[in-house]
Protein backbone atom coordinates (compact mmCIF):
# COMPACT_ATOMS: atom_id res chain seq x y z
CA UNK A 1 0.00 0.00 0.00
CA UNK A 2 1.51 3.31 -1.06
CA UNK A 3 1.54 6.07 1.47
CA UNK A 4 -0.55 9.21 0.80
CA UNK A 5 2.43 11.44 -0.09
CA UNK A 6 3.91 8.85 -2.44
CA UNK A 7 0.57 8.57 -4.19
CA UNK A 8 0.38 12.35 -4.58
CA UNK A 9 3.92 12.45 -5.95
CA UNK A 10 3.13 9.73 -8.47
CA UNK A 11 -0.05 11.41 -9.66
CA UNK A 12 1.65 14.80 -9.91
CA UNK A 13 4.51 13.25 -11.86
CA UNK A 14 2.14 11.73 -14.34
CA UNK A 15 0.39 15.11 -14.82
CA UNK A 16 3.70 16.87 -15.53
CA UNK A 17 4.79 14.07 -17.86
CA UNK A 18 1.52 14.26 -19.71
CA UNK A 19 1.70 18.01 -20.23
CA UNK A 20 5.33 17.79 -21.31
CA UNK A 21 4.66 14.98 -23.75
CA UNK A 22 1.71 16.84 -25.19
CA UNK A 23 3.71 20.01 -25.68
CA UNK A 24 6.47 18.05 -27.43
CA UNK A 25 3.98 16.39 -29.76
CA UNK A 26 2.46 19.70 -30.83
CA UNK A 27 5.65 21.78 -31.05
CA UNK A 28 8.36 19.55 -32.53
CA UNK A 29 10.63 22.47 -33.42
CA UNK A 30 10.96 23.67 -29.82
CA UNK A 31 12.71 21.98 -26.95
CA UNK A 32 10.70 23.06 -23.93
CA UNK A 33 11.76 22.34 -20.43
CA UNK A 34 9.54 19.69 -18.89
CA UNK A 35 9.34 21.90 -15.80
CA UNK A 36 8.28 25.04 -17.62
CA UNK A 37 4.68 25.99 -16.92
CA UNK A 38 2.51 26.42 -20.02
CA UNK A 39 1.92 30.06 -20.91
CA UNK A 40 -1.06 31.66 -19.19
CA UNK A 41 -4.13 31.47 -21.36
CA UNK A 42 -5.11 35.00 -22.39
CA UNK A 43 -8.65 35.56 -23.58
CA UNK A 44 -8.72 36.32 -27.28
CA UNK A 45 -10.85 39.38 -26.56
CA UNK A 46 -8.44 40.89 -24.05
CA UNK A 47 -6.55 44.10 -24.76
CA UNK A 48 -3.90 45.39 -22.37
CA UNK A 49 -2.52 48.87 -22.97
CA UNK A 50 0.19 50.56 -20.94
CA UNK A 51 0.59 54.33 -20.84
CA UNK A 52 2.49 56.15 -22.08
CA UNK A 53 2.81 53.94 -25.11
CA UNK A 54 6.31 55.25 -25.87
CA UNK A 55 7.94 55.45 -22.46
CA UNK A 56 8.13 53.78 -19.06
CA UNK A 57 4.71 52.65 -17.87
CA UNK A 58 2.74 54.93 -15.56
CA UNK A 59 -0.79 53.54 -15.83
CA UNK A 60 -2.51 50.74 -17.75
CA UNK A 61 -5.88 49.35 -18.81
CA UNK A 62 -6.97 45.77 -19.30
CA UNK A 63 -10.17 45.48 -21.34
CA UNK A 64 -12.35 42.51 -22.29
CA UNK A 65 -14.52 43.38 -25.26
CA UNK A 66 -17.26 41.41 -26.99
CA UNK A 67 -19.48 41.68 -30.04
CA UNK A 68 -22.95 40.45 -30.88
CA UNK A 69 -25.75 41.19 -33.27
CA UNK A 70 -28.10 43.70 -31.74
CA UNK A 71 -25.84 45.23 -29.12
CA UNK A 72 -22.83 45.53 -31.40
CA UNK A 73 -19.66 46.24 -29.42
CA UNK A 74 -19.91 45.68 -25.66
CA UNK A 75 -17.50 45.44 -22.73
CA UNK A 76 -17.31 42.40 -20.50
CA UNK A 77 -15.09 44.21 -18.05
CA UNK A 78 -12.28 46.75 -17.67
CA UNK A 79 -9.54 46.98 -15.07
CA UNK A 80 -7.24 49.90 -14.33
CA UNK A 81 -3.73 49.97 -12.94
CA UNK A 82 -2.92 53.36 -11.39
CA UNK A 83 0.81 52.59 -11.01
CA UNK A 84 3.18 49.92 -12.39
CA UNK A 85 3.40 47.91 -9.16
CA UNK A 86 -0.27 48.10 -8.28
CA UNK A 87 -2.77 45.31 -8.83
CA UNK A 88 -5.49 45.60 -11.41
CA UNK A 89 -8.55 47.35 -10.02
CA UNK A 90 -11.86 46.55 -11.67
CA UNK A 91 -13.82 49.58 -12.81
CA UNK A 92 -16.68 48.19 -14.89
CA UNK A 93 -18.27 44.87 -15.72
CA UNK A 94 -20.74 44.53 -18.59
CA UNK A 95 -21.25 47.78 -20.49
CA UNK A 96 -23.33 48.21 -23.59
CA UNK A 97 -25.39 50.57 -25.67
CA UNK A 98 -28.61 49.04 -24.42
CA UNK A 99 -30.88 50.82 -26.88
CA UNK A 100 -30.90 53.38 -29.67
CA UNK A 101 -34.33 54.97 -29.81
CA UNK A 102 -35.11 57.06 -32.90
CA UNK A 103 -38.51 58.77 -32.90
CA UNK A 104 -39.44 61.06 -35.79
CA UNK A 105 -41.10 64.42 -35.23
CA UNK A 106 -44.32 63.50 -37.03
CA UNK A 107 -44.91 60.72 -34.48
CA UNK A 108 -43.94 57.83 -36.73
CA UNK A 109 -41.74 55.93 -37.28
CA UNK A 110 -40.28 55.27 -33.81
CA UNK A 111 -37.33 52.90 -34.17
CA UNK A 112 -35.59 50.86 -31.45
CA UNK A 113 -32.43 50.05 -33.35
CA UNK A 114 -30.74 47.84 -30.76
CA UNK A 115 -33.77 45.63 -30.22
CA UNK A 116 -33.99 45.13 -34.00
CA UNK A 117 -30.88 42.95 -33.87
CA UNK A 118 -28.76 44.51 -36.58
CA UNK A 119 -25.27 43.17 -37.32
CA UNK A 120 -21.96 44.96 -37.15
CA UNK A 121 -20.37 46.31 -40.33
CA UNK A 122 -17.14 44.80 -41.52
CA UNK A 123 -14.43 47.35 -41.02
CA UNK A 124 -12.06 48.43 -43.79
CA UNK A 125 -8.59 49.97 -43.82
CA UNK A 126 -9.88 53.48 -44.36
CA UNK A 127 -12.01 53.26 -41.26
CA UNK A 128 -9.27 51.65 -39.17
CA UNK A 129 -6.84 54.42 -40.10
CA UNK A 130 -3.05 54.26 -40.05
CA UNK A 131 -2.78 53.17 -36.40
CA UNK A 132 -5.89 51.04 -35.99
CA UNK A 133 -5.63 47.31 -35.41
CA UNK A 134 -8.60 45.37 -36.71
CA UNK A 135 -10.03 42.75 -34.35
CA UNK A 136 -12.73 40.13 -34.59
CA UNK A 137 -13.74 37.36 -36.92
CA UNK A 138 -15.30 38.68 -39.10
CA UNK A 139 -13.18 41.82 -38.76
CA UNK A 140 -15.51 44.40 -37.21
CA UNK A 141 -13.72 46.04 -34.27
CA UNK A 142 -10.94 48.62 -34.40
CA UNK A 143 -8.45 49.06 -31.57
CA UNK A 144 -6.07 51.99 -31.53
CA UNK A 145 -4.12 54.31 -29.26
CA UNK A 146 -4.89 57.98 -29.81
CA UNK A 147 -3.26 61.18 -28.72
CA UNK A 148 -5.93 63.01 -26.74
CA UNK A 149 -4.33 66.40 -26.74
CA UNK A 150 -3.30 68.18 -23.59
CA UNK A 151 -3.90 66.29 -20.37
CA UNK A 152 -2.90 69.29 -18.26
CA UNK A 153 -0.84 72.46 -18.21
CA UNK A 154 0.85 73.18 -14.89
CA UNK A 155 2.13 76.55 -13.77
CA UNK A 156 5.32 75.00 -12.45
CA UNK A 157 6.12 71.93 -14.50
CA UNK A 158 4.51 72.69 -17.78
CA UNK A 159 2.10 70.60 -19.81
CA UNK A 160 1.68 67.01 -20.89
CA UNK A 161 -0.25 65.35 -23.65
CA UNK A 162 -2.53 62.44 -22.85
CA UNK A 163 -3.35 59.20 -24.63
CA UNK A 164 -6.22 56.81 -24.78
CA UNK A 165 -6.94 53.32 -25.95
CA UNK A 166 -10.01 53.28 -28.18
CA UNK A 167 -12.18 50.37 -29.27
CA UNK A 168 -14.92 51.02 -31.79
CA UNK A 169 -17.31 49.16 -34.09
CA UNK A 170 -20.20 50.20 -36.31
CA UNK A 171 -23.74 48.86 -36.19
CA UNK A 172 -25.35 48.33 -39.60
CA UNK A 173 -28.89 49.59 -38.91
CA UNK A 174 -30.36 49.50 -42.42
CA UNK A 175 -29.98 53.05 -43.76
CA UNK A 176 -28.24 54.22 -40.58
CA UNK A 177 -24.90 53.48 -38.93
CA UNK A 178 -24.08 53.75 -35.25
CA UNK A 179 -20.43 53.94 -34.27
CA UNK A 180 -20.11 52.54 -30.75
CA UNK A 181 -16.88 53.64 -29.13
CA UNK A 182 -15.23 53.06 -25.76
CA UNK A 183 -12.12 55.01 -24.78
CA UNK A 184 -9.75 54.23 -21.93
CA UNK A 185 -7.62 57.20 -21.00
CA UNK A 186 -4.24 57.19 -19.33
CA UNK A 187 -5.73 59.18 -16.41
CA UNK A 188 -8.32 56.51 -15.60
CA UNK A 189 -11.27 58.02 -17.48
CA UNK A 190 -13.52 55.79 -19.60
CA UNK A 191 -15.33 57.53 -22.43
CA UNK A 192 -18.62 56.16 -23.77
CA UNK A 193 -19.63 57.47 -27.18
CA UNK A 194 -22.13 56.66 -29.88
CA UNK A 195 -22.01 58.41 -33.21
CA UNK A 196 -24.97 58.51 -35.60
CA UNK A 197 -24.26 58.62 -39.30
CA UNK A 198 -25.52 57.12 -42.58
CA UNK A 199 -28.38 57.93 -44.94
CA UNK A 200 -31.42 59.89 -43.88
CA UNK A 201 -34.54 57.73 -43.79
CA UNK A 202 -36.19 57.28 -47.19
CA UNK A 203 -39.21 59.59 -47.72
CA UNK A 204 -38.38 61.44 -44.46
CA UNK A 205 -35.06 62.82 -45.59
CA UNK A 206 -35.79 66.28 -44.22
CA UNK A 207 -37.76 65.37 -41.12
CA UNK A 208 -36.24 66.06 -37.70
CA UNK A 209 -35.78 63.19 -35.33
CA UNK A 210 -33.88 62.14 -32.22
CA UNK A 211 -31.13 59.61 -31.61
CA UNK A 212 -31.37 58.48 -28.00
CA UNK A 213 -28.25 56.52 -27.07
CA UNK A 214 -29.31 54.61 -23.97
CA UNK A 215 -26.53 52.93 -22.03
CA UNK A 216 -26.26 50.16 -19.47
CA UNK A 217 -23.09 50.41 -17.35
CA UNK A 218 -22.30 47.87 -14.65
CA UNK A 219 -19.92 49.95 -12.56
CA UNK A 220 -17.76 47.73 -10.36
CA UNK A 221 -15.38 49.96 -8.39
CA UNK A 222 -12.81 47.49 -7.05
CA UNK A 223 -15.22 44.67 -7.84
CA UNK A 224 -18.98 44.34 -7.88
CA UNK A 225 -19.54 44.38 -4.11
CA UNK A 226 -19.89 47.41 -1.81
CA UNK A 227 -20.76 49.89 -4.55
CA UNK A 228 -23.09 52.80 -3.78
CA UNK A 229 -24.54 55.44 -6.07
CA UNK A 230 -24.57 59.07 -4.99
CA UNK A 231 -25.77 62.25 -6.68
CA UNK A 232 -23.61 65.36 -6.62
CA UNK A 233 -25.35 68.70 -7.17
CA UNK A 234 -24.10 72.23 -7.26
CA UNK A 235 -26.54 74.55 -5.43
CA UNK A 236 -26.52 78.33 -5.79
CA UNK A 237 -27.56 80.55 -4.10
CA UNK A 238 -27.66 79.09 -0.62
CA UNK A 239 -30.12 80.66 1.81
CA UNK A 240 -29.90 84.38 2.30
CA UNK A 241 -26.23 84.55 1.36
CA UNK A 242 -26.83 85.12 -2.35
CA UNK A 243 -23.15 84.83 -3.26
CA UNK A 244 -22.70 81.47 -1.57
CA UNK A 245 -22.87 78.08 -3.25
CA UNK A 246 -22.47 74.53 -2.03
CA UNK A 247 -22.28 70.95 -3.29
CA UNK A 248 -24.73 68.35 -2.11
CA UNK A 249 -23.74 64.69 -1.96
CA UNK A 250 -26.75 62.47 -1.39
CA UNK A 251 -27.79 58.88 -2.11
CA UNK A 252 -29.34 58.43 -5.55
CA UNK A 253 -33.14 58.35 -5.23
CA UNK A 254 -32.85 58.02 -1.48
CA UNK A 255 -30.62 54.96 -1.82
CA UNK A 256 -33.21 52.92 -3.72
CA UNK A 257 -33.61 51.77 -7.32
CA UNK A 258 -35.24 54.41 -9.47
CA UNK A 259 -34.44 57.44 -11.59
CA UNK A 260 -33.09 60.99 -11.40
CA UNK A 261 -32.92 63.80 -13.95
CA UNK A 262 -30.10 66.00 -15.10
CA UNK A 263 -30.46 69.63 -14.09
CA UNK A 264 -28.23 72.07 -15.99
CA UNK A 265 -28.41 74.52 -13.07
CA UNK A 266 -27.13 71.86 -10.68
CA UNK A 267 -24.48 70.27 -12.91
CA UNK A 268 -25.89 66.90 -11.89
CA UNK A 269 -23.29 64.14 -11.63
CA UNK A 270 -23.48 60.61 -10.33
CA UNK A 271 -20.70 59.09 -8.25
CA UNK A 272 -20.36 55.35 -7.83
CA UNK A 273 -18.13 54.68 -4.85
CA UNK A 274 -16.73 51.74 -2.94
CA UNK A 275 -16.59 52.60 0.72
CA UNK A 276 -14.17 49.72 1.41
CA UNK A 277 -11.55 50.96 -1.05
CA UNK A 278 -9.84 54.11 0.11
CA UNK A 279 -6.92 56.21 -1.03
CA UNK A 280 -4.19 57.89 0.97
CA UNK A 281 -6.58 60.63 2.13
CA UNK A 282 -8.93 57.93 3.38
CA UNK A 283 -11.44 58.93 0.72
CA UNK A 284 -13.56 56.19 -0.89
CA UNK A 285 -12.59 55.32 -4.45
CA UNK A 286 -15.25 56.29 -6.96
CA UNK A 287 -15.92 56.78 -10.63
CA UNK A 288 -18.19 59.72 -11.55
CA UNK A 289 -20.67 59.81 -14.43
CA UNK A 290 -19.80 63.08 -16.16
CA UNK A 291 -22.64 64.08 -18.52
CA UNK A 292 -21.74 65.65 -21.88
CA UNK A 293 -25.21 66.59 -22.95
CA UNK A 294 -26.90 68.19 -25.94
CA UNK A 295 -30.15 68.22 -23.95
CA UNK A 296 -32.63 66.08 -22.07
CA UNK A 297 -34.79 63.90 -24.33
CA UNK A 298 -38.37 63.16 -23.30
CA UNK A 299 -40.70 61.10 -25.46
CA UNK A 300 -44.40 60.64 -24.99
CA UNK A 301 -45.40 57.92 -27.40
CA UNK A 302 -46.66 54.55 -26.20
CA UNK A 303 -46.05 53.17 -22.71
CA UNK A 304 -42.74 51.55 -23.64
CA UNK A 305 -41.23 55.05 -23.97
CA UNK A 306 -41.48 55.66 -20.25
CA UNK A 307 -37.82 54.65 -20.02
CA UNK A 308 -36.89 57.77 -22.04
CA UNK A 309 -38.48 60.20 -19.58
CA UNK A 310 -35.55 60.29 -17.18
CA UNK A 311 -31.83 60.81 -17.66
CA UNK A 312 -30.37 58.38 -15.13
CA UNK A 313 -31.67 55.13 -13.73
CA UNK A 314 -29.97 52.85 -11.21
CA UNK A 315 -30.74 49.21 -10.53
CA UNK A 316 -29.17 46.35 -8.69
CA UNK A 317 -27.24 44.07 -11.02
CA UNK A 318 -29.65 41.22 -11.68
CA UNK A 319 -29.31 38.43 -14.18
CA UNK A 320 -31.11 39.02 -17.45
CA UNK A 321 -31.71 42.74 -16.99
CA UNK A 322 -30.09 44.27 -20.05
CA UNK A 323 -33.05 45.83 -21.87
CA UNK A 324 -33.49 49.59 -21.46
CA UNK A 325 -37.17 49.52 -22.41
CA UNK A 326 -37.90 47.39 -19.36
CA UNK A 327 -36.33 49.81 -16.86
CA UNK A 328 -39.61 50.88 -15.26
CA UNK A 329 -40.22 47.21 -14.44
CA UNK A 330 -36.68 46.65 -13.22
CA UNK A 331 -36.97 49.43 -10.62
CA UNK A 332 -40.51 48.58 -9.54
CA UNK A 333 -39.41 46.96 -6.27
CA UNK A 334 -37.15 49.89 -5.34
CA UNK A 335 -34.42 47.63 -3.97
CA UNK A 336 -31.45 49.22 -2.13
CA UNK A 337 -28.55 50.49 -4.23
CA UNK A 338 -26.09 51.18 -1.44
CA UNK A 339 -23.20 48.80 -0.70
CA UNK A 340 -24.22 46.33 -3.34
CA UNK A 341 -23.65 45.46 -7.02
CA UNK A 342 -25.21 48.29 -9.03
CA UNK A 343 -25.93 49.14 -12.66
CA UNK A 344 -26.17 52.71 -13.92
CA UNK A 345 -28.31 53.48 -16.96
CA UNK A 346 -27.59 56.73 -18.78
CA UNK A 347 -29.53 58.53 -21.51
CA UNK A 348 -27.39 60.44 -24.04
CA UNK A 349 -29.60 61.93 -26.70
CA UNK A 350 -28.91 63.92 -29.84
CA UNK A 351 -31.33 65.93 -31.95
CA UNK A 352 -30.89 65.53 -35.69
CA UNK A 353 -32.39 68.42 -37.60
CA UNK A 354 -31.53 67.55 -41.22
CA UNK A 355 -29.43 69.97 -43.23
CA UNK A 356 -28.16 70.20 -46.77
CA UNK A 357 -24.88 68.69 -45.62
CA UNK A 358 -26.75 65.39 -45.05
CA UNK A 359 -27.22 64.86 -48.77
CA UNK A 360 -29.28 65.84 -51.78
CA UNK A 361 -32.26 64.60 -53.72
CA UNK A 362 -31.47 63.39 -57.21
CA UNK A 363 -34.76 62.50 -58.80
CA UNK A 364 -36.35 60.02 -56.41
CA UNK A 365 -33.02 59.03 -54.86
CA UNK A 366 -31.26 60.57 -51.89
CA UNK A 367 -27.50 60.78 -52.23
CA UNK A 368 -25.02 61.76 -49.54
CA UNK A 369 -24.20 60.90 -45.96
CA UNK A 370 -24.95 62.46 -42.60
CA UNK A 371 -21.74 63.36 -40.82
CA UNK A 372 -21.22 61.72 -37.45
CA UNK A 373 -23.08 63.28 -34.53
CA UNK A 374 -21.61 62.14 -31.22
CA UNK A 375 -23.35 61.66 -27.89
CA UNK A 376 -22.04 60.13 -24.69
CA UNK A 377 -20.59 60.62 -21.26
CA UNK A 378 -17.41 60.02 -19.30
CA UNK A 379 -16.73 57.86 -16.30
CA UNK A 380 -14.06 59.74 -14.34
CA UNK A 381 -12.08 58.57 -11.30
CA UNK A 382 -12.50 60.35 -7.97
CA UNK A 383 -10.11 59.63 -5.09
CA UNK A 384 -8.71 56.63 -6.95
CA UNK A 385 -5.24 58.15 -7.18
CA UNK A 386 -3.32 59.52 -4.20
CA UNK A 387 -2.05 62.43 -6.26
CA UNK A 388 -2.38 63.98 -9.71
CA UNK A 389 -2.11 61.22 -12.30
CA UNK A 390 0.73 61.38 -14.83
CA UNK A 391 2.30 64.28 -12.91
CA UNK A 392 6.12 64.31 -12.74
CA UNK B 1 -5.38 9.08 -0.31
CA UNK B 2 -9.11 9.42 -0.44
CA UNK B 3 -10.34 7.50 -3.52
CA UNK B 4 -12.65 10.40 -4.43
CA UNK B 5 -9.60 12.68 -4.70
CA UNK B 6 -7.37 10.09 -6.34
CA UNK B 7 -9.59 9.31 -9.32
CA UNK B 8 -9.82 12.90 -10.69
CA UNK B 9 -6.04 13.40 -10.36
CA UNK B 10 -5.24 10.20 -12.20
CA UNK B 11 -7.92 11.04 -14.75
CA UNK B 12 -6.34 14.45 -15.29
CA UNK B 13 -2.97 12.83 -15.78
CA UNK B 14 -4.30 10.42 -18.38
CA UNK B 15 -6.25 13.17 -20.12
CA UNK B 16 -3.10 15.27 -20.34
CA UNK B 17 -1.20 12.36 -21.87
CA UNK B 18 -3.96 11.60 -24.38
CA UNK B 19 -4.81 15.15 -25.38
CA UNK B 20 -1.33 16.21 -26.29
CA UNK B 21 -1.41 19.04 -23.75
CA UNK B 22 -2.55 22.63 -24.05
CA UNK B 23 -0.74 24.70 -26.64
CA UNK B 24 -1.04 28.24 -27.84
CA UNK B 25 -2.49 26.94 -31.11
CA UNK B 26 -5.38 25.42 -29.20
CA UNK B 27 -6.13 28.72 -27.56
CA UNK B 28 -5.91 30.70 -30.78
CA UNK B 29 -8.42 28.45 -32.48
CA UNK B 30 -11.05 28.43 -29.78
CA UNK B 31 -14.12 30.58 -30.06
CA UNK B 32 -14.25 33.68 -27.89
CA UNK B 33 -16.59 33.28 -24.93
CA UNK B 34 -19.02 35.86 -26.32
CA UNK B 35 -19.88 33.71 -29.33
CA UNK B 36 -22.85 31.38 -29.01
CA UNK B 37 -22.25 28.14 -30.86
CA UNK B 38 -24.85 26.66 -33.17
CA UNK B 39 -25.40 23.91 -30.59
CA UNK B 40 -26.00 26.45 -27.83
CA UNK B 41 -28.49 28.38 -29.94
CA UNK B 42 -30.26 25.13 -30.83
CA UNK B 43 -30.43 24.12 -27.17
CA UNK B 44 -31.70 27.53 -26.08
CA UNK B 45 -34.33 27.54 -28.79
CA UNK B 46 -35.45 24.02 -27.93
CA UNK B 47 -35.73 24.63 -24.18
CA UNK B 48 -37.55 27.93 -24.62
CA UNK B 49 -39.80 26.39 -27.25
CA UNK B 50 -40.68 23.51 -24.95
CA UNK B 51 -41.58 25.98 -22.22
CA UNK B 52 -43.89 27.66 -24.72
CA UNK B 53 -45.37 24.35 -25.85
CA UNK B 54 -43.83 24.53 -29.32
CA UNK B 55 -42.98 21.23 -30.99
CA UNK B 56 -39.20 21.04 -31.71
CA UNK B 57 -39.59 20.51 -35.46
CA UNK B 58 -42.71 22.57 -35.98
CA UNK B 59 -42.58 25.08 -38.82
CA UNK B 60 -43.24 28.58 -37.57
CA UNK B 61 -46.14 30.21 -39.34
CA UNK B 62 -47.34 33.78 -39.20
CA UNK B 63 -50.28 33.93 -36.85
CA UNK B 64 -48.48 31.75 -34.40
CA UNK B 65 -45.10 32.02 -32.68
CA UNK B 66 -41.75 32.69 -34.36
CA UNK B 67 -38.30 32.31 -32.88
CA UNK B 68 -36.50 35.64 -33.20
CA UNK B 69 -33.08 35.57 -31.53
CA UNK B 70 -30.92 34.59 -28.57
CA UNK B 71 -28.98 37.15 -26.50
CA UNK B 72 -26.04 36.01 -24.40
CA UNK B 73 -26.45 37.49 -20.93
CA UNK B 74 -23.66 38.89 -18.76
CA UNK B 75 -22.87 36.27 -16.13
CA UNK B 76 -20.08 34.73 -14.14
CA UNK B 77 -17.50 32.68 -16.06
CA UNK B 78 -18.98 29.50 -14.64
CA UNK B 79 -22.41 30.33 -16.05
CA UNK B 80 -23.84 30.37 -19.56
CA UNK B 81 -27.14 32.23 -19.53
CA UNK B 82 -29.16 33.43 -22.51
CA UNK B 83 -32.39 35.25 -23.25
CA UNK B 84 -34.47 33.72 -26.02
CA UNK B 85 -36.89 35.98 -27.86
CA UNK B 86 -40.06 34.68 -29.52
CA UNK B 87 -42.79 36.72 -31.16
CA UNK B 88 -46.44 35.73 -31.00
CA UNK B 89 -48.63 37.30 -33.68
CA UNK B 90 -51.77 36.90 -31.65
CA UNK B 91 -51.79 39.86 -29.28
CA UNK B 92 -48.54 41.36 -30.68
CA UNK B 93 -46.56 39.73 -27.90
CA UNK B 94 -42.83 39.29 -27.36
CA UNK B 95 -41.86 36.40 -25.11
CA UNK B 96 -38.58 36.49 -23.20
CA UNK B 97 -37.32 33.15 -21.94
CA UNK B 98 -34.19 33.08 -19.77
CA UNK B 99 -32.31 29.81 -20.14
CA UNK B 100 -29.38 28.34 -18.22
CA UNK B 101 -27.46 26.45 -20.91
CA UNK B 102 -25.20 24.61 -18.44
CA UNK B 103 -28.09 23.33 -16.31
CA UNK B 104 -30.31 23.00 -19.40
CA UNK B 105 -33.22 24.63 -17.68
CA UNK B 106 -35.58 27.54 -18.17
CA UNK B 107 -35.17 30.13 -15.42
CA UNK B 108 -37.98 32.52 -16.26
CA UNK B 109 -40.46 33.53 -18.90
CA UNK B 110 -42.03 36.97 -19.42
CA UNK B 111 -44.41 38.41 -21.99
CA UNK B 112 -44.43 42.02 -23.22
CA UNK B 113 -47.12 43.57 -25.42
CA UNK B 114 -46.26 45.87 -28.34
CA UNK B 115 -42.56 45.53 -27.56
CA UNK B 116 -39.94 46.56 -30.17
CA UNK B 117 -38.88 43.24 -31.60
CA UNK B 118 -36.54 42.17 -34.37
CA UNK B 119 -37.85 40.25 -37.36
CA UNK B 120 -37.00 36.57 -37.59
CA UNK B 121 -35.03 35.58 -40.71
CA UNK B 122 -38.07 33.74 -42.04
CA UNK B 123 -40.14 36.92 -41.61
CA UNK B 124 -37.56 38.95 -43.51
CA UNK B 125 -37.71 36.39 -46.32
CA UNK B 126 -41.51 36.45 -46.31
CA UNK B 127 -41.54 40.25 -46.50
CA UNK B 128 -39.13 40.21 -49.45
CA UNK B 129 -41.13 37.53 -51.22
CA UNK B 130 -44.39 39.44 -50.83
CA UNK B 131 -42.80 42.72 -51.92
CA UNK B 132 -41.15 41.20 -54.98
CA UNK B 133 -44.42 39.64 -56.04
CA UNK B 134 -46.38 42.87 -55.79
CA UNK B 135 -47.27 44.21 -59.22
CA UNK B 136 -46.85 47.80 -58.05
CA UNK B 137 -43.32 47.14 -56.83
CA UNK B 138 -42.18 45.12 -59.87
CA UNK B 139 -41.74 48.10 -62.24
CA UNK B 140 -39.54 49.85 -59.67
CA UNK B 141 -37.30 46.82 -59.44
CA UNK B 142 -36.77 46.75 -63.19
CA UNK B 143 -34.99 50.12 -63.43
CA UNK B 144 -31.28 50.03 -62.61
CA UNK B 145 -29.93 47.71 -59.94
CA UNK B 146 -32.32 47.68 -57.04
CA UNK B 147 -31.60 45.91 -53.79
CA UNK B 148 -34.11 45.49 -50.99
CA UNK B 149 -33.40 45.78 -47.25
CA UNK B 150 -35.86 45.05 -44.49
CA UNK B 151 -36.23 46.75 -41.14
CA UNK B 152 -39.03 46.34 -38.62
CA UNK B 153 -41.39 49.23 -38.05
CA UNK B 154 -44.03 49.57 -35.37
CA UNK B 155 -47.19 51.63 -35.57
CA UNK B 156 -47.66 52.85 -32.07
CA UNK B 157 -50.89 54.86 -32.19
CA UNK B 158 -53.77 52.74 -30.95
CA UNK B 159 -56.10 54.03 -33.68
CA UNK B 160 -53.75 53.22 -36.56
CA UNK B 161 -54.89 50.41 -38.87
CA UNK B 162 -51.44 48.80 -38.50
CA UNK B 163 -51.33 49.11 -34.72
CA UNK B 164 -50.46 45.74 -33.17
CA UNK B 165 -49.45 44.30 -36.55
CA UNK B 166 -46.11 42.83 -37.48
CA UNK B 167 -44.83 45.21 -40.16
CA UNK B 168 -41.65 45.24 -42.23
CA UNK B 169 -40.44 48.31 -44.09
CA UNK B 170 -38.78 47.19 -47.31
CA UNK B 171 -36.20 49.82 -48.21
CA UNK B 172 -35.42 50.13 -51.91
CA UNK B 173 -31.89 51.00 -52.83
CA UNK B 174 -31.16 51.79 -56.47
CA UNK B 175 -27.53 51.89 -57.54
CA UNK B 176 -26.40 52.59 -53.99
CA UNK B 177 -28.97 55.26 -53.11
CA UNK B 178 -32.22 54.84 -51.22
CA UNK B 179 -35.42 55.74 -53.05
CA UNK B 180 -37.69 58.31 -51.46
CA UNK B 181 -40.67 56.68 -53.16
CA UNK B 182 -42.44 54.35 -53.17
CA UNK B 183 -42.44 53.48 -49.47
CA UNK B 184 -43.11 49.77 -49.22
CA UNK B 185 -44.54 48.25 -46.05
CA UNK B 186 -45.32 44.57 -45.73
CA UNK B 187 -47.95 43.78 -43.11
CA UNK B 188 -46.92 40.28 -42.12
CA UNK B 189 -49.97 39.89 -39.90
CA UNK B 190 -52.38 40.24 -42.82
CA UNK B 191 -49.83 39.28 -45.49
CA UNK B 192 -50.44 42.41 -47.51
CA UNK B 193 -48.17 44.91 -49.20
CA UNK B 194 -48.87 48.60 -48.60
CA UNK B 195 -47.40 51.30 -50.83
CA UNK B 196 -47.09 54.97 -50.08
CA UNK B 197 -45.90 57.35 -52.76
Amino acid sequence: MLSRWKMSLLAGGIVVLGLWAGARAQQPDKEPSPFQAPPQAKPVNEVIQEFPSNDQMRTAWKVHWATSTGFGLTLQGAWFKRAPKEKWMQVVGDCRLSEMFVPYHSGSPRFWDISYNFSLCKVNKNEAGPHGKVLGNPPNVVCEVRDRGLAYVDTGKGGRRGQKLVLFATLDAANYRYVIEYGFQDDGVITFRVGSTGRNYGSREWEGHMHNGLWRVDVNVDGPANNSVLVMEHMEPVGEQRANAKTIHRPFNGGREGFEDWDPLKFTMLSIQNDKKRNIRNQPAAWDVMPLRHGNARHYGPDNEECTRHDFWVTQNRTGEIYYVKLPKYVAKAEPIMNTDVVVWVSTAGHHEPRSEDGEMKGTSFEGVTQLMWCGFDLRPRNVFDRSPLYP
Amino acid sequence: MDPIVRIPILGLALAALLSGGCTSADRDERQPNFVLSADEIRLAKTLAGQALGIEPNAQSRPGHVVFVKVDLLPAADSERLVMVHHYRYEGDQTIFTMVDLRAKEVLSQEVEMHYPTALAPEEVERALTLARADERVLPVLQIGTVTMEVRPIQFSKAGDSLFGHRVAHVLLNRDGNYLAAPVVYVDLTSETVILQN
